[in-house]
């Protein structure tokens, strides 16, 4: 079939089934792959109710139709499963080189169920596949894993593995790739962890069938040279997403100190891009075919011993950066370092940190919970103990298990008001926008589809250009770029060439075309996201009890605390301002008024088959 | 006839250069089949090595597709 591996891989830890499928050319139509493919898969088989971390769940994991073909970017994939951290659908896409290998091996998407009896790694050249012992990898970091896998196997196998994070269940463990690109959010590390599986190694040698060669060489050249004659692209190939940082925080929109404020008042410019390449980045990092390289990968030296880490990029340095009180950009490079290494997300790590520390500061935990320790804000040795906290957590260890199941779940243990500053959206943490004044990028995480998160919808350039408080305009905004943004994960490529370099649209079903011989417009192709975006809203309700508009909102610090500082100061979320985005959101989206779409809009996207799970 | 210049400093790993070449000269969408082969050290310490393999057959498409100008033509007088 042109454009995909053909085969799609069925794995059963439990009983070491492993069987392969065909792709059938009718479902590659109607889910195109990656996200499309990943949500479908799980969907079905991850069935009602199952407990995330059991054997029952499935963690699915699939490419696209452009991944390891010649167009910029083709190197995203798309992880699913149902998450140990919110409960609801998860999902986390990748960059670095595994979609492409997965491809050349012959394979579009990877479903496995079960769970190992012993700690095992699964490995794939083409068409062979097995599980095989993990024994001299488990209890290793997710850096070091890599590196075993690649000496033994070969440097051409491309590897996906999990640290100590993962195998220890924390949910909000990633998986970790090509020395620093992870699956970071909704813990998708710790259902590997939870079915005993250390890492994936695949190594294809196969050619992916192309409908049209010479059209696609031929306008896959154009593609890269549209990105070469951007005016933005040597500014991404320098700083990569840091270079927004010094903007997000004009804008009054940076976390500081678990989103207590959203404006750093000193320290801006040790964060900021050019001080962390000037002061620590020593080389670029692209992933499979990108132009932009936004990878920066650092060196920092702490105390006389050097660290290697990839990153920190944007939303590491907000949320383990500013919003756990460092500004020095090494303290963030070295917090970026501690997480790649045990295979935490750093987006989530800095939320729980951040949450920890208040929680101390306001005598909620005391040092009866941390063995004497302070918690301190910008303190490296207080971000070093509660990850290891975090990992080395027995069954007796309050602390560690405390943080280790999240804001949301820890805020409920300990009561006492802390739910209001636990910095979530369903249960995921918040990446790195304030959204106090920002009702676009307010809407994008409460309705996304994984919880608070900014992939689906990142709306905050919108808010300032038509007005930040403003409402009229914004749901459809947000569901637009939910439309949009997702349709990049389907195909397997990425869309910061589209957000950041300005291509065209109209350049994606047009390569496809030369790729499958298949004819899709814009439209279409979001027509397909939207049908994803339904789906997945669709698991929610039927995996959560009594789901709807209410999981919609925001931490209760964003309605009850004004923002004390910075150009943002004053500003608050109010309940009617929530309400009335989201009347107008559910109304464009075709969903009832508790946030649930309707027969008839199932129905229009060809998804009948969910209607006995929500009616 | 020209010379290849590298500057592996430049090369960030993208590996257009082999998918292209794989494509070009072998007409296989696979970067394995290229004759140019880019490399990691990573974890430590960082950065690509870049080799010209036997079978390269001068065509310049990794040179024209590289986004970082970390291939490049020499003049054959300047080579050494
Ligand atoms: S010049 Fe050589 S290495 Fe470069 S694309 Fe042509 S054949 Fe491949
Ligand atoms: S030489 Fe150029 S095209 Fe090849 S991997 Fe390096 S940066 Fe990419």
């Amino acid at each position: 079939m042109n454009g995909y591996g053909g085969k799609i891989l069925l794995i059963n830890l439990t009983n070491g089934a492993i069987l392969t499928e065909f792709l059938g050319p009718e479902f590659a139509k109607q889910w195109i792959g990656g996200r499309g493919f990943a949500a479908k898969f799980l969907y079905d088989a991850a069935g009602k109710g199952i407990d995330p971390l059991g054997p029952e769940n499935a963690v699915v994991i699939a490419a696209g139709p452009l991944s390891g073909t010649f167009v910029p970017a083709a190197g995203r994939v798309h992880f699913a499963a149902k998450s140990p951290e919110t409960g609801g659908y998860g999902d986390s896409n990748m960059g670095g080189h595994l979609a492409a290998e997965m491809k050349y091996a012959g394979f579009d998407a990877i479903i496995i169920t079960g769970k190992s009896q012993k700690p095992s790694y699964i490995f794939i050249e083409n068409g062979r596949v097995e599980v095989r012992s993990a024994n001299y990898l488990w209890g290793r970091s997710a850096i070091e894993a890599e590196k075993m896998l690649k000496e033994n196997l070969g440097d051409e196998f491309q590897i996906a593995a999990i640290g100590p994070a993962g195998e220890k269940c924390v949910s909000f463990a990633c998986i970790s790739h090509d020395f620093g690109r992870q699956a970071g959010r909704t813990g998708i590390g710790a259902i590997f962890g939870s079915k005993n599986i250390k890492a994936i190694a695949i190594r294809g040698t196969k050619s992916i069938p192309i409908a049209d060669m010479d059209g696609m060489i031929v306008k896959g050249k154009e593609i890269f040279a549209a990105c070469k004659n951007s005016s933005e692209l040597k500014h991404w190939q320098k700083y990569g997403t840091p270079g927004v940082t010094t903007w997000v925080n004009s804008a009054g929109a940076l976390p500081v100190r678990n989103f207590q404020t959203e404006y750093l008042e000193e320290g801006i410019e040790d964060l900021s891009a050019e001080t962390m390449r000037r002061e620590i980045v020593i080389h670029n990092k692209a992933c499979f075919s990108c132009p932009m390289a936004c990878g920066k990968y650092s060196k920092v030296n702490i105390d006389g011993l050097d660290f290697y880490v990839e990153g920190p990029e944007y939303e590491t340095i907000a949320l383990c950066g500013s919003n756990c009180g460092f500004t020095d950009i090494k303290d963030v490079a070295y917090a970026n370092w501690l997480c790649d290494q045990y295979g935490l997300d750093t987006i989530s790590t800095g939320g729980v940190i951040a949450f920890a520390i208040e929680c101390f500061e306001k005598g909620i935990l005391t040092k009866k919970e941390t063995n004497n320790k302070e918690l301190r804000w910008g303190d490296r040795e207080t971000f070093r103990y509660l990850v290891e906290k975090i990992i080395y957590k027995n069954e007796n260890d309050f602390l560690g298990n405390l943080l280790a199941g999240g804001v949301r779940s820890a805020s409920q243990i300990l009561g006492k008001g802390s739910e209001d500053f636990a910095i979530h959206v369903k249960g995921l943490e918040l990446s790195g926008y304030g959204i106090r004044h920002a009702i676009g990028m307010m809407g994008s995480y409460i309705t996304c589809d994984v919880g608070g998160h900014h992939s689906r919808s990142w709306a905050i350039t919108f808010d300032e250009q038509v007005g930040r408080g403003l409402i009229t305009g914004k749901a459809e905004r947000d569901i637009y770029l939910q439309h949009v943004r997702p349709m990049f994960d389907m195909l397997g490529v990425c869309r910061l060439q589209w957000v950041e370099l300005e291509l065209e649209l109209e350049h994606y079903p047009q390569i496809l075309k030369t790729i499958t011989g298949i004819d899709y417009s814009v439209d279409d192709l979001l027509k397909i996201s939207e049908k994803v975006y339904n789906l997945t809203r669709a698991f929610w309700f039927r995996e959560v009890e009594g789901f709807g508009r209410k999981y919609d909102t925001v931490p209760g610090r964003f309605l009850k605390e004004p923002v004390p500082t910075g150009p943002t100061k004053g500003k608050i979320i109010t309940e009617e301002q929530i309400s009335q985005f989201l009347s107008q959101y559910y109304k464009l989206r075709g969903w009832d008024e508790n946030g649930k779409p309707t027969k008839e809009k199932l129905k229009e996207l060809d998804l009948d088959f969910l209607i006995p799970d929500l009616y | 006839m020209f010379k290849f210049g590298k500057d592996e400093v430049k090369c960030s790993g993208c590996r257009a250069c082999e998918l292209i070449c794989a494509l070009h000269n072998k007409k296989e969408c696979n970067p394995k089949e290229a004759f140019i082969k880019i490399s990691g050290n990573f974890p430590e310490p960082g950065g690509y090595d870049m080799k010209i393999l036997r079978g390269c057959t001068l065509c310049g498409e990794c040179i024209r597709i590289c986004p970082t100008g970390a291939v490049f033509e020499k003049p054959v007088k300047e080579a050494q």
